[in-house]
């Protein structure tokens, strides 16, 4: 009997043991698994999307909105239907081909594969008609360009980043990208087999902050005149491409900025990346005559010369070192004032300026120009060349940068300027976005000018550009009446150590009306073939916009 | 007897008690259905609003507007006459 008691002791005591092993197991070696896995029954978390800010127009209305759009999904072992026949179907619906849709249908092992991305409301309401098992929809957040292409390059445009996350590239969506994107919430809280929020168990959220709104300073009537201008003046000249920028030059806004070619910031994905870039603040050009405007400006600001006052080094060719400086067109007027020069657009006249000057100073009155720096515009992607060192400059470097040669500027940074003359000598910073609004409060940008040349120097240079645009080479393209300060500029185009002999880069930057501005516009074409002249190619279409403008900002001619 | 009314007062008590918290828990777990469905009433009207905000954003759009106008046959002003205001010849009584 004993023996049996203790037969059945240690049976149970080993029982004992096992069970007490298997309990540790469970609770103490498995305990924070099994512990994890039972809140991932009852607890559901969530992350809240944030939706991107929108960009508008200075009126307020849309340039770029979020939009609801679809991610189409397919859960392969779901399908009820053959893959072929649910391609078919869908193929023309996504505008996709038979064969690509296939592909991922077909794909085993998988059990949720993306079909399509940005997949409209519209698009998904057909798809959903179509009634097939194994297809599904997730949505996600889409951009939305109510004026198609208008400003692709200043908007820049929405990408997806390595992990699939949305991303502003270029322009405002690139520079602003941080503002614009908001943060993501998160919401986790306990919830019953059907997912159903227990209100009584534990519950946690951190809202989802959308993105700020950017209010900017484009006009769009003037954006849309500028691009359709752009577009029929390249093809009128046979330009490669070209530019065209209108700011206040009272306070730096940006009212229409545009260049070609250009892309569509909805299919992006079906351009080069060179198409991207906004040649306005990325692409920098030797200016040609249009630089002679800061240089003899500065001039007049040094008191170096004054509008009457006599070159007499301009009879003919000038010599320095082993060039020889020319005229554009081989005329020389003996005796020509400084309103001449600018006139004429004399290269020997204003060689004579830079000498008057002098390397330094005019050095001096460069950077203060703002030349060879970033103007600091709101839009990715600005890039500035700076300028030679100063003491390093030789006669030669002192006379061509007299007349534009030698030195490069992006248009923004020659606008910014010129800018400068039309304001009285205040030079502002330009920019785009006036005012960013959040969901209850907004903050205005306030705009931002330094002194550069005296009020007096900036009058006299006006004066100067006002003959140059009434009675220089353009004049036949100028509308009577109209006070309009201007200059033309031809420039050569460096290449390989020389300058391309077949092709040139024109422009034309002017403001109207002269005395008290409503906008400074900058036209530039790359290489026009009907004419290598700016009088000929960029002038004519300056005026072609600028016509438009004098009806939209009510300015009338002055008699 | 003092003690069995001690006794029935205590049972009557945690009765009531359980019953209020059935109810409580029965109610608490309405409200959370009630806000699943209060919830996806928002998403609704959220995408609603959304789908009218894109269709007033696309019938805006100034690109839009102005196909309309031409269609309409709206042009542009060409050939503008500006005059000068005359001085009035004789403007006393």
């Amino acid at each position: 009997m004993a023996r049996r008691i203790s037969f059945v002791s240690v049976f149970f005591g080993i029982l004992f043991l096992l069970l007490s092993y298997k309990l540790f197991f469970w609770q103490v070696i498995k305990g924070k698994d099994l512990a994890g896995s039972a809140k991932n029954q009852y607890q559901v978390g969530r992350v809240m999307e944030a939706p991107r800010g929108n960009i508008l127009a200075a009126d307020g209305s849309p340039l770029a909105v979020r939009h609801d759009a679809w991610l189409l999904f397919v859960e392969p072992p779901n399908l009820k239907e053959k893959p072929e026949k649910i391609a078919e179907k869908l193929a023309p619906i996504l505008e996709k081909e038979v064969s690509d849709i296939l592909l991922n249908l077909n794909k085993k092992g998988s059990v949720w594969l993306p079909l399509a991305h940005k997949v409209s409301t519209e698009i998904k309401g057909n798809i959903e008609a179509l009634g097939y098992s194994g297809l599904g929809f997730e949505k996600e957040e889409d951009r939305y360009y109510p004026e198609a292409s208008v400003a692709a390059q200043l908007l820049g445009f929405v990408g997806k980043n390595e992990e699939g996350a949305n991303v502003g590239y270029f322009g405002l969506e690139g520079y602003y990208d941080l503002t614009l994107s908001g943060k993501k919430g998160y919401r986790e809280g306990d919830s019953d087999a059907k997912g159903i929020p227990i209100l009584l168990g534990n519950f946690s959220e951190s809202s989802a902050l959308r993105g700020v709104d950017l209010v900017t300073t484009l006009d769009k009537t003037v954006q849309i005149t500028i691009e359709r201008k752009l577009n029929e003046g390249i093809k009128r000249y046979e330009a490669q491409g070209g530019s065209v920028i209108v700011m206040d030059p009272k306070s730096g806004r940006i009212l229409a900025m545009t260049s070609y070619p250009s892309f569509d910031p909805k299919k992006y994905y079906e351009y080069g990346d060179s198409y991207f870039k906004n040649p306005v603040i990325s692409d920098t050009f030797e200016p040609g005559s249009i630089f002679k405007v800061l240089v003899m400006a500065s001039a007049l600001d040094a008191k170096v010369v004054k509008p009457d006052t006599v070159c007499d080094i301009c009879s003919g060719p000038l010599k320095v070192d082993k060039y020889e400086i020319e005229t554009w067109d081989s005329k020389y007027y003996p005796d020509s004032t400084m309103t001449d020069v600018i006139l004429h657009s004399d290269n020997v006249g204003m060689a004579y300026v830079g000498q008057k000057l002098g390397a330094d100073t005019l050095y001096d009155y460069l950077e203060k120009f703002g030349i060879g720096q970033e103007t600091g515009i709101d839009l990715q992607g600005e890039v500035a060349l700076p300028l030679r060192k100063k003491g390093t400059w030789n006669i030669v470097d002192l006379a061509t940068a007299s007349f534009g040669q030698g030195v490069s500027v992006t248009s923004v940074e020659m606008i910014r300027s010129v800018a400068a003359v039309a304001n009285s000598g205040m030079m502002p910073t330009p920019y785009v976005v006036s005012a960013m609004k959040g969901e209850d409060w907004q903050e205005e940008t306030k705009p931002k000018l330094e002194r550069v040349i005296s009020k007096s120097a900036a009058e006299e240079m006006t004066a100067m550009m006002v003959g140059a645009a009434k009675n220089g080479e353009s004049k036949w393209t100028s509308p009577r009446g109209f006070s309009v300060a201007g200059k033309t500029g031809t420039a050569q185009i460096p290449i390989a150590g020389h300058y391309d002999p077949k092709s040139t880069n024109t422009s034309f930057i002017g403001f109207s009306p002269a005395n008290n501005p409503k906008f400074i516009m900058l036209v530039t074409l790359n290489k026009p073939q009907s004419s290598q002249w700016a009088s000929e190619t960029a002038a004519p279409l300056w005026y072609s916009i600028a016509r438009d403008l004098f009806l939209y900002f009510g300015i009338q001619p002055e008699n | 007897m003092l003690k069995k009314y001690k006794e029935l007062i205590i049972t009557s008590l945690l009765i009531v008690l359980v019953i209020a918290n059935v109810i409580f828990t029965v109610s608490v777990s309405a409200n959370g259905a009630e806000l699943t469905s209060l919830e996806k009433a928002q998403n609704d009207l959220l995408a609603k609003n959304q789908e009218l905000t894109d269709k007033v954003t696309n019938e805006s759009s100034l690109s839009i507007i102005s196909q309309k106008a031409d269609s309409l046959g709206f042009s542009k002003p060409e050939n503008i006459v500006y005059t000068t205001a005359l001085e009035p010849v004789a403007n006393l009584p």
